[in-house]
């Protein structure tokens, strides 16, 4: 892209952010840089890169905040950020070349990482660090398994049904019931984990209208908008998620 | 105590915190207060976190955040082997039947309309502390509900009931001597039970609510057995009958699980003997620890934390820092309650920068002190439950 063009196809480019009903997601910035279009540029498509944090509320602690958030900087770890395709924009499965693969330990009586974003023929290797026994165990109609790990013993699987970014598959070990890990599966390449700095960056977006979804699986924190991607090759934003982005549990109470 | 006091509603730190900052508005902010930090810390505190633990999930006491001695509903644990079990409480009916001269069923309307009852107890899991993957399941709550033993004496026990057994809602085939020739499948009610003697002993209560809501049902709904001081597989969830015997109920939660086999030295020997898992072992554990900016080279240190037993007073708790001398905590005296956990605190003075081991121990009125890990009591058990064995806990100071 000639660099004398970058400015008007900012200009040009149509962003709508819309709060679904269901999310109270709150967006305090968007950036779209001025300059350096072309640098950024990779492939085909259009890049969305930024940074999820969470804003403490001292009158609603959240509880989890001490293990995912930057205490200097507010950035959420371990934070799935993914598109959804609306019905104007199907995001279509990619063939995949080369998948890969990832390991899941048991350590100190817990799965690291406890959260993990792939693709369908990705390989998860699940492993056992402790002396301790632990078990894996994936209750679901089409990809169950329930394997045990002595301790240095491998478990090797593919996931073979997609989960939709809100619906993860929840992992647990049948000895240690408060071990639990989420695994996200996608038949498409647009999503991301965020790191201990709140990243995350998404590549060769085709234009369309999507959902941009995120959800925090561990700290049960979820948002949701609504996103339209013109012909502009890189948006950078800051996603800033607080208590009301916390999911609010379905009552288990009954009236008597 | 005397079973129907209860102290007043305590207030907890958090909220206590919030009137200071509420009532301190016009001189300071409340969002002066480090929005991170618990409210408990003073204002140049953090937490130390444990070294080698793992994160606590949800549904699971969270230690390094405990303030309220009411333990707040999302860190309530709940353990159940066969299932949650669908209980519909406009069709529910408490059954007393068995070796009683009025057999008698009531449903929850007739429970709520009886005499009611209030009860403090902290409930823990016995298989709690049996590894740092599992020291999350116990809390502290208020339960309201009617008396066991006065619903039983209305119902006239015959003069050869002996044990009172207390049946769940939920239910599983169970499979005994599998694999033999003489392999039985059958499906059984979740049973537990308790001599008359431990009735009277302990005043169990027949709870419908707790902390002032209606039970989760995950936690028992409509209808649990709160047996004070007892772990929580005796407080029988969703009670569906009550049913006195002659003879003694060998249910598998009675007489093959929640069996503590443990060593017993006599003499050169060491003999195994079998009970069935009831009163709470004694037991503490630091639950957090907070240190202050260094000073000099050292760091200025304080520890909190929770002891609890079967409802004995404790009456010490002791801190241990690296293998040191023990050193007295302070009891908090408030809030206290028979059957539920004190609080503590103790400060450790100023330690190096480095790594720590601190390790707390309870003793109680009867002179029982909690075991170390190496003690007799823990080590020659040779099943997981009633872990309560001390928890040293380790710290990086930097």
């Amino acid at each position: 892209m000639p660099a004398n063009s970058t400015f008007s196809v900012f200009h040009s480019a149509v962003i709508y952010w819309l709060q679904t009903a269901k999310s109270t997601l709150f967006i305090v910035a968007i950036f779209v840089p001025l300059c350096g279009f072309a640098a950024e540029q990779e492939g085909t498509g259009i890049r969305i890169k930024g940074t999820i944090s969470y804003r403490p509320d001292a009158d609603e602690p959240w509880r989890f905040q001490r293990y995912y958030v930057d205490e200097k900087t507010g950035a959420l770890a371990e934070a799935v950020v993914a598109l959804k395709a609306n019905a104007t924009t199907p995001l279509t499965p990619k063939p995949y070349e080369k998948p890969s693969q990832v390991t899941v330990d048991q350590e100190n009586f817990q799965f690291i990482p406890e959260t993990i974003a792939i693709q369908t023929e990705d390989l998860v290797q699940f492993t056992n660090s402790d002396d301790s026994i632990h078990n894996v165990m994936l209750n679901h109609p089409k990809d169950a398994f329930n394997v045990n790990l002595a301790k240095d013993e491998l478990y090797e699987h593919r996931f073979k049904e997609t989960t939709d970014t809100m619906s993860p598959h929840r992992l647990g070990c049948v000895y240690h019931g408060s071990m639990r890990a989420w695994v996200f599966v996608y038949d498409h390449p647009y999503f991301a984990l965020t790191g201990k700095d709140g990243s995350f960056d998404i590549s060769n977006i085709p234009p369309g209208e999507y959902t941009l979804e995120v959800h925090h699986p561990a700290g049960r924190l979820v948002s949701s908008q609504q996103l339209v991607l013109g012909d502009q090759t890189l948006v950078t934003q800051s996603i800033e998620l607080s208590p009301k982005n916390i999911k609010k549990r379905k009552p288990r109470t009954r009236r008597n | 105590m005397n079973k129907n006091s209860e102290p007043s509603p305590p207030i907890s730190r958090r909220r206590a915190l919030k009137k200071v900052s509420t009532s301190l508005a016009g001189v300071a902010s409340a969002t002066a207060l480090p929005t991170w930090a618990l409210p408990e810390l003073h204002p140049d505190e953090r937490l130390v976190p444990f070294e080698g633990m793992p994160r606590t999930g949800a549904n699971r006491l969270d230690w390094e955040s405990l303030s309220e001695w009411i333990t707040p509903a999302d860190q309530v644990f709940n353990v159940q082997h066969y299932g949650i079990p669908e209980v519909d409480p406009a069709d529910f009916e408490l059954e007393v039947t068995g070796l009683v001269k009025r057999p008698i069923k009531l449903t929850l309307e007739a429970l709520r309309k009886r005499a009611r009852r209030t009860a403090h107890m902290t409930l823990e899991c016995s298989g709690n502390g049996s590894s740092k993957g599992f020291m999350n399941a116990v809390y502290n709550g208020r339960w309201e509900g009617t008396d066991l033993q006065a619903l039983l004496d209305e119902c006239e026990l015959l003069p050869e009931a002996k044990e009172v057994v207390f049946f769940g809602a939920d239910e599983k085939e169970e499979t005994l001597r599998e694999g033999t020739k003489r392999e039985l499948k059958v499906k059984v009610p979740f049973g537990r039970s308790m001599s008359l003697a431990a009735i009277e002993e302990t005043q169990p209560l027949l709870s419908y609510a707790r902390n002032g809501e209606t039970l989760e049902i995950r936690n028992g709904a409509p209808l649990r057995l709160i047996v004070p001081g007892w772990y929580g597989v005796a407080n029988v969830k969703w009670l569906k009958r009550i049913e006195v015997r002659s003879d003694r109920y060998m249910g598998r939660y009675m007489g093959r699980d929640y069996v503590t086999v443990r060593g017993e030295r006599r003499g050169d020997d060491v003999v195994y003997v079998e009970s069935s898992v009831t009163k709470i072992r004694l037991k503490s554990i630091i639950a957090r620890v907070h240190r202050r900016p260094t000073q000099n080279g050292k760091i200025p240190l304080r520890a909190m934390g929770a002891a609890w037993g079967d409802g004995t007073e404790i009456t010490q708790v002791q801190v241990q820092v690296d293998n040191g001398p023990w050193q007295n905590a302070q009891l908090d005296p408030e809030p206290k309650a028979q059957f539920s956990w004190r609080f503590f605190s103790i400060d450790l003075g100023n330690l190096s920068p480095g790594k720590h081991t601190l390790v707390s121990r309870a003793i109680d009125a009867k002179g029982r002190i909690q075991p170390a890990a190496t003690d007799d009591e823990i080590a020659l058990k040779r099943t997981y439950w009633e872990a309560n064995q001390q928890w040293p806990r380790e710290i990086i100071l930097g």
